[in-house]
């Protein structure tokens, strides 16, 4: 705080980028409370940010790293007892269509895969672009793409969906 | 059916609750509230240095710094007589390191990170050691410690025991002292997370060299 420039205020901001944060943060702990408590230490680490943002670009790849990083520490903290079933999650904490076919199998995905799926995918975001968010090489995010295709396409029925 | 289009459509169904969104727009209203208030506050010329207490800052500096000449020259004059330091640092080579720095300043300037450096622009190979070996040896200031054999993934089970940490710094201790590099079995991968931010990775490999693998990887957010 203090000095700050905001090329987005924290209420822009969140108003843009809110969404995308939690649904990262949902992909990767499965849970509601724990996304919407991720949620919350984005944008808290948003305000008290320092440094200068370039462009919404900056910012936008900024939140999604922060997303990652503090879904990370919440997955390696002790408190962390009261992890619900993925079943659990979708029905209590996501208003979804019926056919949630894709977002369930995706779902049961290793963690790891699940990540790339979604900034691959939803965020739209280049293999080189996730290779600097998620700080791996380029050839380890395309392995693991190929990887989680190929279970998504052993996963759901054969030749339904083109990847 | 195209596996994109009908995984954007269900994930615009995954939105956090209305009264979570609305809390969360609230509390980003009354930070920037508070943010405002806080820049008009320290415009108050109460809150701004004067000029004579910087200038008086100034000359106390000065003068500390001048009584404290002598006792430095001395302690220069002591580390000149003990042996140069004599660490097999491997491909850490001054280059290398310049050249990772303009490598993370680089990303400072255009990329995505915010890296923040642990030695300065200009060190020496046996500078940036010395602060590594700072680093290390202070267990307060440590947060993690990773040993990996892999140098991309640092699972938290290869998170090193705090005795662990010790037998690897004394290991690099022995490695100073007697100019015997540390020889182990096979390539190991480090990563040191300090709780100020900065997190160091580095390797040691064909059995005895140590090296910084990629010192633009040190960030901060």
């Amino acid at each position: 705080m203090g000095n700050q420039i905001w090329i987005l205020t924290p209420e822009e901001a969140y108003k843009k980028y809110g969404d995308m944060v939690y649904r990262l943060a949902f992909s990767r702990v499965q849970n509601k409370m724990d996304a919407e408590d991720i949620t919350q230490e984005v944008f808290m680490k948003y305000i008290r940010y320092k440094g200068q943002f370039a462009n919404e670009e900056h910012i936008k790849a900024w939140l999604l790293k922060v997303a990652l990083n503090s879904s990370k520490s919440l997955f390696s903290s002790a408190w962390r007892r009261h992890y619900a079933s993925l079943e659990e999650a979708l029905s209590s904490g996501v208003q979804m269509e019926e056919k949630s076919e894709v977002y369930y199998t995706v779902m049961q995905l290793p963690e790891k895969y699940r990540v790339v799926i979604q900034l691959y995918y939803y965020q739209e975001l280049s293999v080189a672009e996730i290779s600097k968010i998620i700080g791996k090489k380029e050839t380890t995010i395309r392995s693991q793409l190929k990887r989680a295709r190929a279970k998504l396409q052993e996963m759901l029925k054969e030749g339904r969906y083109e990847f | 059916m195209n596996f994109k289009d009908e995984y954007q459509k269900v994930n615009q169904h995954i939105v956090p609750d209305e009264t979570f969104q609305k809390q969360m727009l609230s509390k980003m209203r009354q930070m920037e509230t508070v943010d405002k208030e806080m820049v008009t506050e320290t415009n108050k010329w109460y809150q701004q240095p004067s000029f004579v207490a910087i200038c008086f800052l100034i000359l106390v500096m000065m003068v500390g710094g001048i009584m404290l000449w002598g006792g430095i020259e001395d302690a220069n004059q002591q580390t000149a007589k003990t042996d140069p330091f004599d660490v097999n640092v491997g491909n850490m080579t001054t280059e290398s390191v310049l050249k990772n720095s303009e490598d993370a300043t680089t990303k400072e300037k255009g990329g995505i990170f915010s890296p923040k450096m642990w030695y300065k622009e200009d060190a020496t190979a046996e500078e940036i050691y010395q602060s590594f070996y700072q680093r290390l040896s202070d267990m307060d200031g440590l947060d993690t410690v990773y040993e990996s054999k892999d140098n991309d993934t640092f699972e938290e089970s290869e998170r090193m025991l705090e005795e662990d940490v010790l037998k690897l710094r004394n290991r690099l201790v022995s490695g100073r002292n007697s100019n015997k590099p540390y020889v182990g079995s096979s390539k190991v991968y480090y990563m040191v997370k300090c709780k100020d931010g900065v997190i160091i990775k580095f390797e040691i490999y064909d059995n005895q060299l140590l090296k910084f693998s990629d010192v633009s990887t040190i960030y901060e957010y």
